[in-house]
């Protein structure tokens, strides 16, 4: 019923749309153009990555640091975070262990 | 065919040269579709661009299962969304663009057309952007769901009312 209804204004949408598309005047850039693109913005890309891993070794280095002067100064520390730790990650294996269940459900 | 399939495959693999090429042939398609979408030309130009760029990151996430223009015609829809929501560009300005884009086509198109063209740009962004999707590039509902980061039935309903806003705004001007 809708479908019927709206037949015609689909085909002048449809219509309408095709006439803007041969009237829009797009200037389609040379091959040379795409080519430079590819090249620098993959470069740019391993960069971003080779970047964003360095930033996570040094974080990582920087726990580890820690971890270990809390162990060596500060026991109670280390072991207050080792636990809440484990209790984070427990947490969260449980709740996504629970959605799972209840999707498959 | 053959060969833009030759190419994908290649530029999966990491072959510039074929990236490039495949690229360029969907430019016009890319550029097109958003230009329809927004009515800016300028922000038609600076969606495709980012397009483009995404493409190129993302090229090995691309398996094949849906044509290579519905991929980037996905990766245009949620690059125009992700714009638009950090730009909040003045609507003014794309007012002015419009009236320029019709006083450039109006003794191009026949009227007819012109109406509908006018009538789609009057739309809201979240009626517009799925009737487009449907009824001129023939998306599933589900898919488009998907670009717009909707739901299904969200969809269905925009696009419902999107359509019956269209023919009021054409029959008002009809």
């Amino acid at each position: 019923m809708d479908d019927k209804k709206n037949l015609s204004l689909e085909e002048k949408l449809k219509q309408g749309l095709q006439q803007m598309d041969q009237q829009l005047d797009t200037e389609e850039p040379p091959l040379l153009y795409f080519e430079t693109l590819v090249r620098e913005e993959r470069k740019a890309w391993h960069q971003r990555l080779w970047k964003e891993l360095m930033l996570l070794w040094t974080a990582a280095l920087l726990m580890i640091t820690g971890l270990a002067l809390s162990f060596y100064f500060v026991p109670a520390l280390f072991i207050i975070i080792q636990v809440t730790a484990a209790a984070v990650l427990l947490g969260y294996v449980w709740k996504e262990k629970r959605e799972m269940v209840m999707i498959n459900k | 065919m053959i060969m833009e399939a030759n190419d994908l495959t290649r530029a999966r693999n990491g072959d510039e040269e074929s990236l490039a090429r495949i690229l360029k042939e969907h430019y016009s398609f890319v550029m097109k579709y958003v230009w329809k979408m927004c009515g800016d030309e300028q922000l038609a130009y600076d969606v495709t661009q980012d397009t483009l760029m995404k493409a190129v990151q993302k090229i090995d996430q691309y398996r094949g299962t849906s044509k290579f223009s519905t991929w980037l015609i996905r990766i245009a829809t949620h690059t125009y969304i992700d714009t638009r929501r950090k730009q909040k560009r003045n609507e003014r300005l794309e007012q002015q663009e419009r009236e320029r884009l019709k006083q450039q086509t109006t003794h191009q198109l026949p009227e007819e057309w012109f109406d509908v063209q006018e009538a789609l740009w009057n739309l809201e962004e979240k009626y517009r952007i799925p009737v487009l999707l449907k009824h001129y590039y023939g998306f599933e509902y589900r898919e488009i769901a998907d670009m717009t980061k909707s739901r299904t039935g969200t969809v269905k309903s925009r696009v419902h009312y999107g359509m019956e806003k269209l023919r009021k705004e054409l029959n008002e001007h009809g």
